[in-house]
């Protein structure tokens, strides 16, 4: 199945990165393992027309509005990066403790300078320190089965289809780069609905899927050859999840040292009439 | 004698009008120009200033309006032997140069460190922010050049402070304008807005909103320029705070720029001009050349009582008086620029410009909520 055209990349308004989008982006494949999906070994560079719809016209100013339906890059600010390195010296020095000291203050200013930039993040948001092995094919670890969880939705597996206020659903916002080496986002550039769509025209006979889970599982079994995105995030670079569900994850395959993520997540809003199942 | 003028507070001495960038916002209409001040010139204008009645108390002599680094460091040596030789009270002069960083070699560094001369950088960030005015003739950055300039200052140990020009695009990003600054071991910053000035007819600051964006962009600024270690000390935040703790201008008050004969400024030819260093080398359709005469002629006494300047003063004098009954600023401000006013509202006998709302009136509100926030938490952190 070809790329079709979905959600562009961009980079957010107010923000400033020399992006390269042809030399940072590779296309590949999903293959299954034990009932996950990860990326197969393979890439390739994308070509010009799968480059456009991928982008866009990159010159284009990218206005807030629209900014919601992109994924978009962002970056953090060299004073905030060194305050993290500056954090985890500090904590190296000292006796363990079961907090890294100055976090909450850190996670504080980032999120200060992102609403200052016009990319809040929700009243709700978590933030997490992610650290992954090097050479991992996802950073979404499953501690309690000890592996690798590999692509999902960036909305909760269990929230039902078709989807209804999303932004009250326990959701990943978006992540930023921490380490000192690249990392890549994995994704597929199709919002949840265009993948339900899409099932729909191949497989009408099915009943459609009640949960996300169940759309992922079904579109990544149905379409493995769907090209999966896989974005290089250089240090200091983050990224905003757009609306509408997307399969998303992160690997550290070319890093030599552990990958490090702050994630950006939202809890479930009081109040929130989807079910757990 | 001119016992009645003020005393000389800023000399502005243009060695050339050649700027050898051509940065999209400047404001000076001859920088094409190769012309240079000669040694009978400097001497003159010299002579003219002390001769005034002027000097009496300490002043700085800015060589500025055209890029000074162009012309060779042998005529500043010169010029501060003229300098020595015509200043027989002694007076204390601070010699200052405002550059573009981009010429600076060992030769500029032996003399600004031997004479002491202070020295302004003009850079306005990252290459995305600066490169974006601040080009060549052929319309390359020129960023590159100014960091290699900053680097040759810090290997020889030259202080120097910076000017940053802001533009629309600057204000969202105070963190890319610290990170620039820390960076490049920048530890004092001063922030001039895009003006609307001589043959720059608008300015990028224009827009609907601006004094919002402004706030936000100079109260994050401050924010992070007071938590850095040491921390970067910013001009605004200064004369601010300085306005409103100590300065409360009353009636018939006047500042440098719109008070007679606190600023000469003396272009390459002899000319010269007081008030705003701008209005030099331009001329309007009811004053004529804003030139009042040359230093090879005219004395200061014959262009105080010469009909134009008259004219001219009660113009400012009346905007100023305009600004003390009609703002509330007017204490911590008093009246504004006269070149502001010429070029934005077409008259000096007017009020409110570009610079008023965003350099003054917002500076003045953001440095005083950072005070009451500071001292209201000092005190409340203060043992009882």
């Amino acid at each position: 199945m070809d790329l079709q055209p979905g959600f562009r990349l961009v980079v957010a308004p107010r923000f400033h990165l020399a992006v390269d989008w042809a030399e940072r982006l590779l296309l590949g494949a999903v293959q299954q393992e034990d009932g996950r999906f990860f990326p197969r070994h393979s890439w390739r560079t994308p070509s010009p027309e799968e480059l456009r719809l991928l982008l866009g016209d990159p010159t284009l100013p990218i206005e807030d509005d629209a900014c919601d339906k992109c994924l978009a890059l962002l970056t953090l600010p060299q004073h905030l990066q060194a305050a993290f390195w500056g954090m985890l010296e500090n904590e190296a020095q000292a006796p363990p403790t079961p907090r890294l000291q100055g976090w909450d203050g850190f996670v504080h200013e980032v999120a200060r300078f992102l609403d200052f930039k016009g990319s809040p993040v929700p009243e709700d948001a978590v933030f997490d320190l992610v650290v992954s092995k090097p050479g991992q094919r996802s950073i979404q670890w499953d501690a309690e089965a000890a592996h690798a969880i590999g692509l999902t939705f960036n909305l909760a597996s269990w929230i039902s289809w078709p989807l209804q206020d999303e932004t009250r659903l326990p959701r990943l916002w978006g992540g930023f780069n921490l380490g000192d080496e690249p990392v890549h986002v994995l994704l597929v550039n199709l919002p949840a609905s265009h993948l339900a769509a899409e099932l729909a025209r191949d497989v009408a006979e099915a009943p459609p899927p009640t949960t996300l889970d169940e759309l992922a599982r079904r579109f990544l079994t149905h379409c493995p050859d769907y090209p999966l995105v896989r974005l290089r995030l250089d240090p200091g670079e983050g990224y905003r999840i757009p609306v509408g569900g997307v399969l998303i994850d992160a690997c550290t395959l070319d890093t030599e040292g552990p990958g490090l993520m702050l994630m950006v997540r939202c809890e479930e809003a009081k109040g929130a009439g989807s079910e757990e199942t | 004698m001119n016992a009645d003028a003020t005393a000389l507070e800023l000399l502005v001495l243009q060695p050339t009008p050649f700027c050898n960038i051509n940065c999209s916002y400047c404001y000076l209409p001859d920088r094409q120009s190769t012309k240079r001040m000669s040694r009978s010139t400097l001497a003159q204008a010299l002579e003219w200033v002390f001769e005034s009645g002027l000097v009496r108390d300490p002043f700085t002599l800015l060589w500025h309006a055209g890029e000074p680094l162009v012309v060779p460091v042998a005529f500043y040596e010169e010029a501060t032997a003229l300098l020595d030789s015509y200043n027989l009270a002694g007076v204390p002069i601070t010699q200052s140069i405002q550059t573009n960083a981009t010429l600076l070699d060992e030769a500029w560094c032996d003399f600004l460190q031997s004479r002491q001369v202070h020295l302004g950088v003009s850079v306005d960030g990252p290459a995305f922010l600066h490169d974006r005015c601040r080009k060549t003739r052929q319309g390359q950055g020129t960023l590159d050049r100014v960091v290699r300039g900053i680097r040759l200052l810090h290997e020889r140990q030259v202080p120097f402070d910076v000017i940053t020009v802001l533009t629309a695009s600057s204000l969202d990003c105070p963190d890319e304008l610290f990170d620039f600054y820390q960076a490049n071991g920048i530890s004092r910053v001063a922030f001039n807005v895009e003006e609307i000035e001589g043959p720059n007819r608008t300015s990028t600051l224009l827009g609907a909103g601006m004094a919002g964006r402004f706030h936000r962009f100079l109260e994050r600024f401050l924010d992070l320029a007071c938590s850095a270690n040491p921390p970067l000390a910013v001009r605004e935040f200064e004369s601010s705070t300085s306005a409103i703790q100590f300065m409360r201008l009353g009636p018939g008050a006047r500042v440098q720029e719109n008070n007679p004969w606190a600023i000469v400024n003396i272009d390459c030819e002899g000319n010269f001009s007081t008030y705003s260093p701008e209005l030099l080398g331009l001329e309007s359709p009811r004053h004529g050349s804003f030139a009042l005469g040359n230093v090879a002629r005219d004395s200061l006494a014959a262009v105080i009582a010469s009909p134009r300047f008259q004219t001219l003063e009660a113009e400012i004098s009346r905007g100023v008086e305009m600004c003390q009954e009609t703002c509330q600023y007017f204490r911590f401000c008093g009246g504004g620029a006269p070149g502001n006013k010429y070029f934005e509202n077409g008259t000096f006998a007017s009020t409110e410009t570009l610079s008023c709302r965003l350099h003054k009136k917002v500076c003045i509100d953001v440095s005083l909520n950072w005070l009451e926030q500071h001292t209201t938490a000092a005190a409340a952190a203060a043992p009882a």
